[in-house]
């Protein structure tokens, strides 16, 4: 059985799905034995959804198009 | 080796990288135009960028007005250098460095300046997660999309820019790991480190919220 330590060393790229099957079933039988590590893995799961789904950042055409019509027209007017 | 490669890392990765820069630019038409002088193509490759650039630059410099108006330096300068654009890589990935550019000429004016590339002496170390409550299934059950975003968008702000950067490339604009690396010049295992870490930190500044005896709590 992995450690916790060994958990935490794998943990990015199994959050990235990137570890062999053998690996995959270590750190899936730890969490499975291990509370702490499974809240940690689960919960960093949910984080990252709630990040990539939030839309954050998103810059609104209202906004976009008044900086688009600045750079085209200082470009326009340096091209004549 | 070539630059690409001592900056990415090993053969494996130079290979996939190899095989990522001959996969076709969606933009070359455009940018081929642009190349001639051609306003039109040039303002399509803005439209077609200015959310990537500006994620980027908010990433950056932390701060949305800012990001504005390094967004409107940026574009310019793209266009001013166009010509020297050599398509080894995508073009995207250049205009990152040239937003990346812009920004980080606007970070040295502050007078403490926060570094991308600061090295701070835990960077390797174990990042000890303090918070070991559940989370919530459904986080719409008790906040709105707007509040939501709210939260996310101030947690991420918290962060320091180079765990920002990573992160927002990354979860907020969805590129690979290898794209992110690539656009910011720093190498896979690096981008991995500080995604890890702007991840966990996250984590634990979205906790207040999201944990499952975590109250309402209004902004």
């Amino acid at each position: 059985m992995i450690t916790c330590e060994e958990f935490f060393t794998e943990f990015g790229d199994y959050l990235e799905n990137r570890v062999s099957p053998e690996l995959r079933m270590e750190l899936e039988q730890h969490r499975h034995h291990c509370r702490e590590c499974h809240v940690l893995y689960d919960s960093t799961l949910k984080a990252i959804k709630i990040v990539t789904e939030s839309n954050s950042f998103e810059l609104p055409q209202s906004a976009s198009d008044p900086i688009i019509d600045r750079i085209m027209a200082k470009l326009q007017s340096d091209h004549k | 080796m070539n630059n690409l490669e001592t900056r990415v890392g090993g053969a494996r990765e130079y290979e996939i990288i190899h095989s990522l820069q001959l996969v076709e630019d969606p933009d070359a038409d455009f940018v081929a135009r642009a190349q001639d002088g051609d306003l039109e193509a040039f303002e399509e490759l803005v439209r077609r960028h200015s959310r990537l650039i500006y994620r980027a630059l908010v990433a950056i410099l932390g701060d949305r007005d800012n990001a504005e108006d390094a967004m409107q330096d940026a574009f310019l300068s793209a266009f001013k250098h166009i010509g020297g654009f050599q398509r080894r890589s995508k073009f995207s990935t250049w205009l990152v460095s040239i937003a990346r550019n812009a920004a980080l000429q606007r970070l040295r004016r502050p007078k403490d300046p926060e570094s991308l590339d600061a090295v701070e002496l835990s960077e390797d170390g174990y990042f000890g997660p303090r918070q070991v409550r559940a989370w919530q299934d459904d986080p719409e059950q008790y906040y709105s999309k707007a509040e939501i975003r709210r939260i996310v968008e101030q947690a991420i702000l918290q962060l320091s820019a180079k765990y920002r950067v990573v992160v927002m490339l990354r979860d907020v604009e969805q590129l690979s790991t290898l794209e992110v690396a690539l656009q910011l010049g720093l190498t896979v295992a690096n981008v991995k480190t500080r995604l890890l870490r702007g991840r966990l930190m996250l984590r634990e500044l979205l906790a207040p919220y999201f944990s499952t005896n975590a109250e309402r709590m209004d902004r």
